[in-house]
């Protein structure tokens, strides 16, 4: 027998890395994002290193087109001028975000990359800290608020804590770090959502083929939807219904041309649609004629000025596009002092995308569009030509399509309501770290050797047996990839 | 095995303790632009305990003034601090309030409708409704989350108002200039529980003819209250012991001012209505176990 090279011998030790990282992350420790940034960073190098061997040039074109774009855009909203008049934004905290976006990019192309990872590992580390942390949350939010109290209470939800007036129907109860915390109800919902994202994979995992599996999904999905109905969080569980839906999409129509065309159409026209809106969201900030021609329209007056999103998207988009603002909003010029509060050009929109703009400028928006296309076409490809199992694909499809509609619509920039000055960026939430994580785990190599890609060997018994699935689970083994 | 499973679901509506709902308002209650209907009248059970003993002292500004009994308020230039009886919390700074809320002492007291009484907000600060708390002549009355363990002085911040503005009419005051102040007398009771017993004695401070500003652009008063004992020989001791061990304090005030069609009860039927809004009450140093 052979000698195992450094590398193979503790290449087991990177992957227990990974997956630490991938458990612990939803936990956040009370808001110490700094500790997963630099520690992301640290597990990336490591994890790449383990992996490098079994990259291949054929991965670096796929690679760079997705990356090149978020090393750019993570470089515009880690170093922008929005950050500066925070005292908690040291230039620690800014190299450590702008670390964090690469590193979880890396740890997910990595991870893909190491024998001593498997799938079902990643995803039960991966839902099991979400569903977890969402669990012991959903647990003291019953205990203190009682179930479906936001319906109970509707006419009188307002209580006093300090001397200030809130509401009981937008906020829950959060483990925060060591301690509990009344966070709003966009923040908490965000990790239910994506524990529940979990439960589409019974599309796939039958219980008599694998137990353990399925009673694993089962729990971490189940617990996220338990904790969406039973608040009720209406935009968690609408959301959750699209991303079902498209898990069902995957189900049952992803070989019906047609089908499968429809959507492609569909997806291209929604694109469009977002191109125009777009275009004359800015125009609408920028040229005054346009901009009185909406206004006296009252159903495009209605869309891009006389809603929750646009009504602060409006200033942002306006201020972003001065001169001095271009490298992300400067807040001295809005703010006077350092405590940041809920005011004017600071309100949060709701929006991820307008919080990009806000954080990093116009031409982060415009790199993360372009990150954007090509972390579709990456997705796109993986679903059709990847070998992993279905129902891998269809929790990591349903999980970015839940995540980037529920934040287009629910991130919320102030998730402690007890706090106004608990500021929580967009580009360095740890959701947001995951989709990254995903992003780099679902890349492939791209070109004629796409087909000839093999998995590494990973679970030694396959769980999908079923007649619909057309991918057959790859027993290949490293040796062959070599 | 499935019994056990329906057993542990069967605990989720126990775990409904709902602490969060327990003192829950509509979104319009006490900051509504009538003034009628901002007026915080409950007493949370504190005027239903049984009073063992009541224990009265009359404090004035005049040192001396309660003769018969050696407990004596500390006047300006005789207590620790410096601070007068009764002064515009201007001459105080902002901070005052902020360094010496009862919040920031102990964080039980941040929750409740209460606590805009100890949060630090000395005066409006722009918070207008939200940082007071609208009184008639009845008063409210509370139990505080802990008991007081021991305290440097007491103080409570306030001032009057009047529903005069209403109408457009001028307020009695001084026509909102300030100049003329109102007079009113309180009634401070601090109750202390008596060990193994459903009992209190009662500490019943009452305090004469404090002038505080009414209607006069949220002008407010800081009133502070130093106990003192005169020695034999002259000098004078500090006293703590009347406050400490409380557990429930009420607050109740009479309108001196005699102005016809003014009154002080939010029940009576009156052409104008007059309130007290305390924004603050104050333990400052104070330890609660």
């Amino acid at each position: 027998m052979a000698s195992k090279s450094f590398r193979e011998e503790y290449e087991s030790i990177g992957g227990f890395l990974v997956l630490e990282l991938l458990a612990l992350v939803g936990f956040g420790l009370g808001g110490v994002n700094l500790i997963f940034q630099y520690a992301g960073f640290i597990i990336a190098l490591i994890a790449t290193f383990f992996a490098f061997k079994n990259f291949t040039k054929e991965d670096l074109k796929p690679i760079l087109f997705v990356g090149v774009p978020l090393f750019l855009m993570s470089i515009f909203t880690s170093f922008s001028h929005y950050y500066d008049c925070f005292l908690s934004f040291n230039i620690l905290a800014k190299i450590g975000s702008f670390l964090a976006i690469i590193s979880f990019f890396a740890v997910g192309l990595s991870a893909r990359r190491m024998q001593s990872l498997s799938y079902k590992k990643v995803l039960y580390c991966l839902g099991g800290g979400l569903a977890l942390i969402t669990l012991i949350s959903t647990i003291i939010t019953w205990s203190q608020y009682g179930l479906f109290y936001p319906l109970i209470h509707k006419n009188a939800g307002s209580y006093y804590y300090d001397g200030n007036l809130y509401s009981i129907l937008n906020e829950m109860a959060w483990l925060n770090g060591f301690k509990i915390s009344e966070v709003s109800q966009n923040y908490g919902g965000t990790f239910a959502l994506l524990s529940a994202c979990f439960l589409p994979a019974l599309l796939f995992v039958k219980y008599k083929e694998d137990k353990v599996s399925f009673i694993f999904f089962a729990a971490i999905g189940g617990i996220g939807l338990i904790s969406i109905l039973s608040i009720p969080n209406f935009y968690a569980l609408i959301v959750f219904v699209i991303a079902f839906l498209a898990a069902l999409f995957y189900r049952f129509l992803r070989n019906n041309a047609l089908a499968v065309k429809i959507l492609g159409y569909s997806i291209l026209a929604v694109a469009g649609i977002a191109a125009v809106l777009i275009f004359f969201a800015i125009l609408n900030n920028s040229v005054k004629g346009v901009h009185d021609a909406i206004a006296s329209a009252s159903f495009l007056d209605r869309i891009f000025n006389s809603n929750k999103i646009m009504l602060v998207g409006n200033k942002v988009i306006e201020a972003a596009l001065k001169p001095f603002n271009l490298f992300g909003i400067n807040t001295a010029q809005y703010h006077d002092g350092y405590i940041f509060s809920k005011t004017d050009i600071l309100t949060s929109s709701g929006s991820f995308e307008i919080e990009i703009i806000r954080e990093g400028g116009i031409f982060a928006f415009f790199l993360f569009l372009v990150f954007a296309f090509f972390a579709y076409e990456a997705f796109a490809r993986y679903l059709k030509t990847s070998k992993d199992d279905n129902y891998v694909k269809v929790i990591l499809l349903t999980f970015v399509v839940a995540f980037v509609l529920y934040s287009t619509v629910c991130y919320e920039i102030f998730p402690l309501t007890h706090s106004e000055t608990s500021y929580y960026p967009f580009t360095q939430s740890l959701p947001f770290y995951l989709v990254l994580f995903i992003i780099g785990f679902i890349i492939l190599p791209k070109g004629k050797e796409e087909i000839e890609f093999k998995e590494i060997k990973r679970d030694s018994k396959p769980t999908n047996k079923n007649a619909d699935d057309d991918y057959s689970f790859s027993d290949v083994t490293e040796e062959e990839i070599i | 095995m499935k019994k056990k499973y329906l057993t542990l679901l069967m605990f989720i509506p126990f775990l409904a303790g709902c602490t969060k709902t327990e003192e829950l308002y509509a979104d319009y209650a006490y900051k509504s632009s009538n003034f009628m209907e901002n007026y915080y009248t409950e007493h949370n059970g504190v005027d239903q305990l049984k009073v063992a003993s009541t224990n009265s002292f009359n404090l004035h500004e005049n040192y001396g003034y309660n003769s018969s009994n050696s407990l004596k308020y500390v006047r300006q230039e005789d207590n620790p601090e410096g601070y007068p009886w009764s002064e515009s919390v201007e001459n105080y700074s902002n901070e005052f309030g902020r360094h010496n809320n009862l919040t920031s002492i102990d964080s039980s007291f941040a929750y409740g409708y209460l606590s805009k009484l100890y949060d630090g907000r000395v005066r409006c600060e722009g918070k207008y409704e939200l940082s007071r708390v609208q009184l008639d002549r009845g008063g409210y009355a509370t139990f505080f989350p802990k008991k007081l363990n021991n305290y440097r002085l007491f103080a409570f911040s306030l001032r009057g108002a009047t529903d005069y503005y209403k109408d457009n009419l001028p307020t009695p005051f001084g026509n909102g200039t300030g100049k003329v102040p109102c007079k009113i007398d309180i009634n401070i009771k601090f109750y202390k529980h008596i060990l193994n017993s459903d009992q209190y004695d009662v500490v019943d401070l009452k305090l004469s003819d404090v002038e505080i500003p009414a209607d006069a652009g949220g002008s407010t008063n800081l009133v502070t209250v130093y106990l003192a004992e005169d020695n034999d020989d002259g000098t004078r001791t500090l006293l703590y012991s009347p406050i400490t061990e409380t557990v429930a304090m009420s607050f109740d005030f009479t309108l001196k001012n005699d102005i016809p069609g003014l009154s002080d009860d939010s029940k009576a039927e009156s052409d104008h209505h007059f309130a007290v809004m305390l924004y603050e009450v104050l333990f400052p140093r104070s330890t609660w176990r």
